[in-house]
């Protein structure tokens, strides 16, 4: 884990670009993949095939943005490789694990461990400080309590919030609180963090900082993000982009 | 829109209008029951023109007083006035029991002026026609007796087979006149008849009949103490003597009908401010959360141009018409337990006839209450946001879900329970959302609360009327009470009663006497007996003891004399009886079950008469078949047997007990609902919170682990905040009780509380199943794509 404290440097200070990230390791396993993965909806009587055959891999440690219209499946595929939603047909595989024929109990464990997930609603639990926001997201990995205390304020330290600690979300402005939701899926050292729109309730400059703070962390430990937005911002920041349209992935391989 | 706005608070709207509802059904349907039965006895006492005062003279021959109408026209205040002969007796009823007879002998020329009966089947007596009887509607009912019928009727030693002319509601119902020992109304202990002079003529060998009661009707606004010294004077410028006036009022009929009801209706202001209360509560959460949803229409509204009143006006339409809503449910409650109430009391008493109350004024009382709900619960949480510029409403910043500071203080709680080692996580989970939910849960332990405490009393009061009945019949060691028909030597009755089986009794002995005390003074009925250990001791002592010493100057008194005479155990009492007026010390006070009498022993009785005095009656043990071989005796004028009475008088206390238990049930019916509600509504407005807690890892039985501890907690709370407030609420009812009306003994002991809240809290902990439910149910991705923070 980085031992970085105080504001994540903005690109131009830190002097690293896109392109002095790390890319992906071509040679390692691929962190997600997914062959023929097809999703249908109902709604009201009436499905809706929302996924029609995902095909795609993403190498380990990359920073994958995944860019599409309104509507074309991105949120659902992503729920699909968090293990939130389960789909109807095809493999996926994500960080190793396969999620296809997973009891729930299994799903819990994988999402428990494995993945870390961003909001673009950032779903901070109001009656929770900044602290236990964290703290609550390392009660089922049974750590003693001190141990999950000095974590939560080593990652809040991570991402320049150690002096609100104590604050309640409503207490806190758009981008602390996202950088709080991050530093809640990062707090558990996780394969794979999944961030849906992690930008899109900010303005330019906290969009910039969360798009830092993302990026950083990258940078330092490895860690796969994988990211659906459409604020270009972000997907310049990308060492993968992939586009999806009507259900299907267009550019899913490695470029 | 409004009500939609509600109705998306579902649990919060079912709450309410339940609650509203029930208070309706409990305030409404009891007065409207207690109200028709109050206005049956007393429409029935003015048509009946039942007594104001009678007065009790010995039996003298007809002619020796001036007629009813020269007592009216030189008494001052006397309306009307009947000369009547009163007895007691025994009929003969199915199979091998008998009831006592309570007979009333006045002319059959013309109908009383007061005290007369309403003639239902048949007719009134006729002149000439001696054989001739009317009997009570109950009775005949009960016995399957129509009109032309025979029966056999004893009294002062003689039996005669009587013919019933007539069926008839009685007066004894409401009031008694022949004997205001006898527990009326109850059924089947005691049948009521009206009987021509002619056959007490015929019976006692005179011309005319005799007789040794004068009812009296009092002109409105006169002095009643003013009319009975004057009736007094009257009676004693004769040489007659006067030796009682009885007060319907003092009667234990009337105690029945009307203190008892009363008593009974004084607890409804204590259940419908509860219930009320909780409405009110409940109400104004509705309106909290509904507005926190709807905060951005209400921005969108005023920004639009819409007045703020118009916006409240509307508001307050739509919770009113939720509000009315419950109400009306509650008016068809009140009808259901108006006439179930009704019901059971006709059906225990026997009152035969059941006239209309005034049902609107009850309800329209409930439904102002309810509606007045409105304002009070919903005005201040709609101005507070109703008073914020629209921007604010508007805007998409986080919402507040409680104040920081008691959020940080709720933490020290859940703090606490970090150092418990074997509270897992997701058991620390449920603490945690208890603890920082402070409002919530104060609002739904204090809502379950008040219910359970409204229930437990009520059920504790419905334990304490057994009890008390208990109490009296453990003491009731009799099976027969007895008054012979002359009095006899107590070696005579021995003999007598021994002689047809007995294998136990003790003679009774009842006088008149004075109390006096501080200035004060009242007529009571002394009774005395055997000291205890004796056949009899179902006297309810209340406080202090019985008597334990023939030879102790020492009395006991009933509750209701002990407070007219402001005395109290300890105090001496100046006791005037026929001969000689003693001072005794009050050892004891009774219950109300026996009113307007005081206790000595046999030879405190006979040194106040200054004589030796026969008993008048005994009380005895013995087999079943003693009963119908005494009521053939001569020497026996009135036969009581105990378990009629026993029995009559559970039927009697069970009427109250049970509207008490279907109180109880409501109570915890309404608290399972709340708990439900509260549960539920809990988990719709932390769907986005426990489905983010799944996306973290978190399973199903974890969450639902952290649910049932939350319920736990609310009602384990709930029960604990219950126990003071409930002995609290006992201690009130009791001293209500003690002031109004019987003695009821209110106990609430920790076990008994623990026994009474163990199913509460099991069906409270049922409670939170469909909230399970509702967690398994949630879908994860669909209540993330909401914002749970703002």
């Amino acid at each position: 884990m980085a031992h970085l404290t105080g504001e994540p440097p903005a690109p131009d200070r830190a002097g690293t670009t896109p392109a002095d990230a790390p890319g992906p390791d071509e040679d390692a396993t691929p962190c997600i993949v997914a062959r023929g993965v097809r999703k249908t909806y109902r709604s009201a009587g009436v499905p809706t095939q929302v996924l029609r055959g995902v095909d795609l891999s993403v190498p380990a440690g990359s920073f994958t943005v995944l860019l599409g219209p309104s509507g074309c499946g991105k949120t659902t595929l992503l729920n699909l490789l968090g293990g939130l939603d389960v789909a109807d047909s095809g493999e996926l595989k994500v960080a190793g694990v396969a999620l296809d024929h997973r009891t729930p109990p299994q799903l819990s464990e994988f999402r428990r461990r494995t993945v870390g997930f961003v909001f673009q609603a950032y779903n901070l639990m109001p009656t929770l400080t900044a602290q236990e926001n964290l703290e609550i997201v390392l009660e089922p990995l049974r750590l003693s309590r001190p141990i999950a205390r000095k974590r939560a304020r080593e990652i809040l330290a991570l991402v320049g919030l150690e002096r609100l600690a104590g604050r309640f979300p409503a207490q806190l402005s758009g981008g602390e609180q996202q950088r709080v939701a991050i530093a809640r899926a990062l707090i558990k050292a996780p394969s794979v963090v999944l961030a849906d729109e992690p930008t899109g309730n900010l303005d330019k400059a906290n969009g910039r900082q969360v798009i830092d703070l993302m990026k950083r962390y990258h940078r330092e430990n490895g860690t796969a993000f994988f990211i659906v937005t459409h604020d270009p911002a972000v997907a310049n920041e990308a060492s993968l982009t992939i586009r999806m349209e009507d259900g299907m992935v267009q550019n899913g391989d490695p470029p | 829109m409004l009500l939609r706005a509600l109705w998306r608070a579902p649990g919060w709207c079912l709450g309410v209008v339940s609650l509203v509802a029930i208070a309706v059904t409990i305030y409404a349907g009891t007065l409207m029951g207690t109200g028709r039965i109050l206005a049956t006895t007393e429409r029935v006492y003015e048509e009946l023109r039942l007594f104001d005062l009678e007065v009790r003279i010995g039996p003298i021959p007809d002619g020796v007083l001036p007629s009813p109408a020269t007592l009216v026209s030189e008494v001052p205040g006397v309306s009307a006035a009947t000369y009547r002969l009163l007895v007691t007796g025994t009929v003969e009823t199915t199979g091998d029991r008998v009831a006592g007879a309570l007979i009333t002998a006045v002319a059959p020329s013309s109908r009383p002026d007061v005290s007369d009966v309403r003639i239902l089947r048949g007719s009134f007596l006729t002149p000439g026609r001696p054989l001739d009887v009317v009997v009570d509607a109950t009775f005949a009912e009960d016995m399957g007796l129509a009109v032309g019928d025979a029966i056999t009727l004893r009294a002062s030693g003689r039996e005669r087979r009587v013919r019933v002319a007539g069926i008839a509601v009685f007066p004894e119902f409401l009031v008694s006149s022949v004997d205001d020992n006898f527990s009326i109304p109850v059924r089947r202990t005691a049948a009521a008849f009206l009987i021509s002079n002619e056959l007490v003529a015929d019976a006692a060998g005179v011309a005319t009949g005799a007789y040794n009661s004068i009812a009296v009707k009092i002109a409105r606004g006169s002095a009643r103490e003013r009319v009975l010294a004057g009736v007094r004077s009257f009676v004693e410028r004769h040489d007659v003597a006067v030796v009682a006036s009885n007060w319907p009022e003092d009667q234990y009929s009337v105690r029945c009908n009307r203190v008892r009801i009363a008593t009974f209706r004084d607890f409804l202001p204590t259940a419908t401010a509860v219930l009320d209360g909780l409405a009110f509560l409940a109400l104004m959460m509705l309106v909290v959360r509904t507005t926190r949803l709807y905060r951005r229409e209400i921005g969108t509204l005023l920004a639009v141009g819409i007045p703020r009143r118009t916006i409240l006006s509307q508001w307050l339409i739509a919770v009113g018409t939720m509000v009315a809503a419950g109400a009306v449910a509650g008016t068809a409650g009140a009808f259901v337990i108006a006439a179930r109430l009704t019901r059971q009391y006709m059906e225990v008493t026997g009152f035969p006839i059941l006239l209309p109350g005034s049902d609107a004024v009850p309800l329209a009382g409930a439904f102002a209450m309810s509606m007045l709900l409105v304002p009070l619960g919903a005005i201040a949480p709609l101005a507070r946001v109703l008073s914020r510029p629209p921007a604010s409403l508007l805007a998409q910043g986080a919402e507040v879900h409680g104040v920081p500071w008691v959020l940080r203080a709720a933490r020290w709680i859940d703090a606490a329970f970090d150092g418990l080692p074997w509270l897992r996580y997701p058991e620390r989970l449920g603490v945690r959302n208890v603890a920082r939910r402070p409002i919530a849960f104060l609002t739904s332990t204090l809502c379950i609360a008040g219910m359970l405490v409204m229930a437990s009393s009520m059920y504790v009061f419905a334990d304490g009327m057994d009890e008390s009945l208990s109490l009296y019949l453990s003491g009731q060691r009799w099976n027969y009470l007895v008054e012979f028909a002359s009095p006899e030597s107590e070696a005579d009755a021995g003999k007598l009663l021994t002689g047809a089986g007995a294998t136990a009794w003790e003679g009774l002995w009842i006088a008149d006497a004075a109390l006096r005390h501080q200035g004060r003074e009242r007529s009571v009925k002394l009774l005395a007996g055997q000291v205890s250990p004796s056949l009899r001791e179902d006297r309810v002592i209340v406080r202090g003891r019985p008597i334990e010493r023939a030879d102790a100057p020492e009395i006991v008194v009933d509750l209701r004399t002990a407070r007219s005479l402001a005395a109290d155990v300890g105090d001496r009492l100046e006791v005037v009886g026929e001969g000689q007026t003693l001072d005794l010390r009050i050892v004891g006070v009774t219950s109300n079950f026996s009113v307007n009498q005081a206790f000595v022993s046999v030879p405190t009785l006979t040194a106040l008469a200054g004589r030796p005095l026969p008993p008048q009656g005994a009380v005895l043990a013995g087999p079943p078949d003693l009963g119908l071989r005494l009521s053939r005796m001569t020497e026996i004028a009135r036969l009581l047997p105990g378990d009629v009475l026993a029995d009559a008088s559970r039927k009697n206390l069970s009427v109250t007990a049970n509207f008490c238990r279907l109180y109880g049930d409501l109570g915890v019916l309404v608290g399972a609902v709340l708990v439900l509600v509260f549960l539920g509504m809990n988990i719709e407005d932390r769907t986005a919170e426990y489905a983010l807690l799944r996306s973290h890892g978190f399973t199903p039985p974890e969450l639902l682990r952290s649910l049932l501890v939350e319920g736990a907690i609310i009602g384990a709370t709930a029960i604990a905040v219950s126990y003071p407030l409930t002995r609290l609420a006992t201690h009130v009812f009791q001293l209500r009780i003690m002031a109004i009306s019987d003695f009821y003994p209110l106990r609430m002991g920790f076990g008994a509380w623990v026994e009474l809240m163990a199913p509460a809290f099991l069906f409270m902990l049922l409670g939170v199943a469909p909230a399970l439910r509702k967690i398994m149910k949630i879908s994860v991705v669909e209540s993330l794509r909401s914002r749970i923070t703002g």
